[in-house]
């Protein structure tokens, strides 16, 4: 309990430096969201300097940056996130819709690539330096080498070319039409799940091959076990800690792969939706954004810390 | 005092004796002709096949609505979605885009010498909650349109030529012009002059939130989400008899190219507005792949670009100096490198237009001629003129340009012909789209780059944007003798006459303009060939903000 009360205690730091870095970040960066709004993100529109400055102060962005920052963490401390500076909306109504897409997408992805990964990874350390290696090794470093979004750019390139079909237009939650959200995840989820699962595969294939090596693999052998007996419960097993670690990782960083095939691939997601906040500038739903995200993230290192208590005795006790 | 039916446009009106006679004369053979018309058609009509409406069309467009009050709206990422929800007064013709037609009106007077306009309204228009919609709505909403010191982007445009507006009786509304003015029903033709339900409105309903409209328009809104489409179904109780045609519309925001293009090819997308995020080359590329199933149609040359200086600002103040950079400028050169030739040469006015030379003569002219030589002889001339011998003396100049589209590149280009032609250094800092726009306004640079893309084709849109007081002359360049030709065309309705003083306008600009025009962009649509019309094959706008109701296109099985 003092492990698991230690890493809750450290959240909190955590995610207040965050949302320092970020608030600061935003400021740094070229662009104002009031501009954006009197010139619209392609300039048609037309307004004066006092205008602008009205709106600034409308706005709230024309007062000093600490002010500012205090003025949101104050409205964080009730649990309001705010509103968006562009979108004039309660910035809760521009995330609610958006997170059940990333979050499926997300689940998705993670879901499929740990399916394929962990039997690759075992299949290739069982077998290593076969052919079955070789070329599991070659895949898998590949799949690391390209980008996300390269693999999202393929993926549709060779939809439409090779086969003349596009996911269906306009998204439908998985809750309004689960045949057209399946047909505008599945592509997606290929593409976020093809980056994810080379990496746990390679990790599971370097735990296993350790474990492989154990006094009490050898033993649970010479006791005459099955060979599938002996690596699925017996190596696969004890070798999960890295995998499971690597899990939760991959959540967090399927997040952040979301955002780029979001936008391939037309999902209405936290992705888009912080793509589109950072062309607006819009200071306080990227903050909110990131928020959500970063809360994520931690919350995923922190089940992994539990996770591993749990798994690994040694840990809680160290 | 003229009267038209609601299908018949005043262009360019002509209110003399001499029309009024025409009008009858004409209106006379007119009957007689259309008897006749009339009847081959109603031979035709029965012997062709029906078609057969229907059909749920998807369209691309760059953007998603950042508003949805149709009078905050100054964009087509607004409008493209805003527009199919509402009626105006009057329209541009899809079908004729250069006619101006009734949308609510089914027919108008013209009265004072050009300075009253009166409306008979269609009787038979509902909103959708059912109330009638009469000429109290329509009231309300053009002074909603024109109420001083609320930001009204595009609907202000009527500012200056509207003095008032008055309720007749409950389907006739009559305006009160400042001035006779022969851009007026063109401008109140605009898609952005919607007319909003005066109820919903003054009950205190946001009508800047989707779910809150209550339109007269072709279709309903079903569902809206940011970052993905807009949803729309048919109004069954559309006022006018058969339309829409199409069954539902859905308006896709695509911003990744490679995206848009892929569903395109797949055949899920059936148009695109005029400003679809995909640039000329890539809809070049699929005219050429989905020949037969989809066609390119283009806009006439709406769009001018051009770079400026600050002409309150030193070296600006002496004309010349940009005059010498636009005799320098290879505008032939220009035209050739951006639009895959599809591009209008950089001319003062559009090109092709009614009130401008023709292409032919302007090529003879100072700074379009070929070779360069003269040209730059010419431009070192009146540098030399101004003080700057040789014309590097104007020192390191800065351009700001703004990171999009083709700009960066048009920079480029611009900035080495003025080395290569008159050895001018000029340093390009490239800006955010916004920062750009906050440059011009407050007037804080050296040299500038930007354009206009206008909304109607009359001058006294683009004219008096660019180079008059309109918000768009960045340049603060303000010429007594141009500014007095501008405001007599404002209120001349005889053409002949106008076009006189816009020729006379025009030979000050080709010599003292204050911007380098560099070229006049295309607007271009791509179209499935299912999609269809009373006139045959889609019909594309004159302008970008015209002509996105999609009430008169159905696809063709």
């Amino acid at each position: 309990m003092r492990y698991i009360a230690r890493r809750v205690v450290l959240y909190v730091p955590m995610l207040l430096l965050l949302t320092l870095v970020v608030f600061l970040l935003m400021r740094v960066i070229p662009g104002d969201p009031a501009l954006l709004i009197l010139a619209g993100t392609s300039g048609e529109g037309s307004f004066t300097q006092a205008d602008l400055a009205n709106l600034r102060h409308e706005l709230g962005t024309d007062r000093p940056i600490f002010v500012q920052y205090a003025s949101w963490i104050g409205g964080l401390l009730q649990g309001d996130l705010g509103m968006s500076l562009f979108y004039r909306t309660p910035i809760v109504q521009e995330i609610g819709p958006r997170l059940p897409a990333t979050f499926e997408l997300a689940l998705m992805a993670g879901f499929v690539s740990l399916l394929f990964a962990v039997p690759l990874g075992t299949l290739s350390a069982v077998r290593q330096d076969s052919i079955v290696d070789y070329m599991a090794r070659v895949f898998t470093f590949a799949g690391i080498s390209i980008p996300i979004f390269v693999t999202g750019l393929v993926l549709v390139y060779f939809l439409v070319r090779l086969f003349n079909w596009f996911p269906p237009l306009g998204y439908a939650m998985l809750w309004e039409d689960p045949w057209i959200n399946l047909q505008q995840m599945f592509f997606p989820v290929v593409a976020l799940a093809f980056f994810e699962l080379n990496f746990a595969a390679r990790v599971t294939r370097s735990a296993m091959l350790e474990v492989l090596r154990e006094d009490y693999v050898r033993t649970a052998r010479s006791k005459g076990l099955q060979e599938r007996r002996v690596v699925l419960l017996h190596a696969l097993r004890n070798a999960s800690l890295p995998i499971v670690t690597v899990a939760a990782w991959s959540f967090a960083r399927l997040l952040g792969g979301s955002i780029i095939i979001e936008r391939i691939f037309l999902v209405p997601g936290m992705g888009t939706l912080l793509l589109e906040a950072i062309t607006a500038r819009d200071y306080t739903l990227i903050q909110a954004i990131v928020l959500v995200y970063a809360t994520v993230v931690l919350t995923a290192n922190l089940v992994v810390d539990v996770l591993y208590a749990w798994l690994d005795p040694r840990i809680r006790y160290a | 005092m003229s009267k038209r039916a609601g299908s018949r446009h005043i262009g360019n009106l002509d209110v003399t004796r001499r029309h009024v006679l025409k009008t009858g004369l004409t209106t006379g053979l007119g009957m007689s002709a259309a008897t006749l018309t009339g009847t081959v058609a109603a031979v035709a009509a029965a012997t062709a096949p029906k078609p057969v409406y229907g059909g749920q069309a998807t369209v691309i467009n760059y953007g998603y609505p950042e508003v949805w009050d149709p009078h905050l709206a100054g964009t087509l990422g607004a409008l493209g979605s805003i527009s199919p929800m509402y009626n105006q007064v009057v329209e541009f013709d899809p079908l004729n885009p250069s006619e101006v037609i009734g949308d609510l009106a089914q027919s108008w007077e013209v009265a004072d010498g050009g300075m009253t306009y009166t409306f008979k309204l269609h009787e038979n228009v509902t909103w959708w909650d059912g109330k009638p919609l009469t000429a109290e709505d329509v009231v309300f909403s053009l002074n909603r349109m024109l109420e001083e010191g609320k930001p009204r982007p595009r609907v202000g445009l009527l500012r200056p030529s509207v003095k008032s507006v008055a309720l007749v009786d409950r389907y006739t509304v009559r305006m009160f012009l400042k001035l006779p003015s022969p851009s007026f029903l063109q401008f109140l033709a605009v898609d952005y002059m919607k007319i909003v339900p005066k109820h919903v409105v003054e009950a205190g309903v946001d009508i800047n939130n989707w779910q809150n409209i209550v339109g007269s328009g072709p279709f309903k809104i079903k569902q809206a989400r940011r970052g993905d489409s807009v949803t729309f179904e048919k109004n069954k109780n559309y006022f006018k008899q058969g339309r829409p045609y199409l069954d539902g519309l859905r308006v896709v925001v695509i911003t990744d190219q490679g995206t848009a293009a892929g569903a395109i090819k797949a055949g899920q997308i059936h148009a695109t507005t005029a400003v679809s995020g995909l640039q000329v080359e890539d809809m070049l590329k699929l005219e050429q792949a989905l020949k037969g199933k989809y066609t390119l149609y283009w806009q006439p040359a709406n769009n001018v670009e051009h770079f400026f200086g600050n002409v309150e600002r030193e070296p600006w103040k002496d004309t010349r100096i940009i005059s010498a950079l636009r005799l320098a400028t290879d505008r032939r050169e220009m035209q050739k490198a951006f639009g895959s030739g599809y591009y209008g040469l950089g001319t003062p006015f559009p090109p092709g237009a009614w009130y401008t030379s023709s292409i032919e003569d302007l090529l003879t002219r100072p700074g379009f001629r070929a070779p360069k030589d003269q040209d730059i002889a010419d431009a070192t001339a009146l540098l030399k003129e101004a003080g700057y011998d040789p014309p590097a003396t104007l020192g390191k100049r800065v351009l700001t340009v703004p990171i999009v589209l083709y700009w960066p590149d048009v920079a480029q280009l611009w900035t080495a012909q003025m080395r290569r032609n008159l050895g001018l250094e000029i340093d390009i800092k490239l800006v955010d789209v916004p920062t750009a726009v906050n440059t011009w306004v407050s007037g804080d640079f050296d040299l500038g780059s930007w354009g206009y893309g206008y909304n109607i084709t009359d001058p006294d849109d683009y004219v008096n944007a660019i180079y008059g007081p309109g918000s768009r002359n960045y340049t603060r360049w303000k010429h007594p003798k141009f500014l007095e030709l501008l405001n007599v065309q404002l209120s001349e309705l005889n053409t002949e006459k106008r076009r006189e003083t816009l020729g006379a306008m025009e030979a000050i600009l080709l010599k003292e303009s204050p911007y380098v025009e560099l070229f006049w962009a295309k607007r271009n649509y791509i179209i499935s060939d299912k999609v269809h019309t009373a006139a045959g094959p889609f019909v594309p706008a004159e302008t970008i903000q015209t002509a996105l109701k999609w009430e008169h296109v159905w696809l063709q099985s």
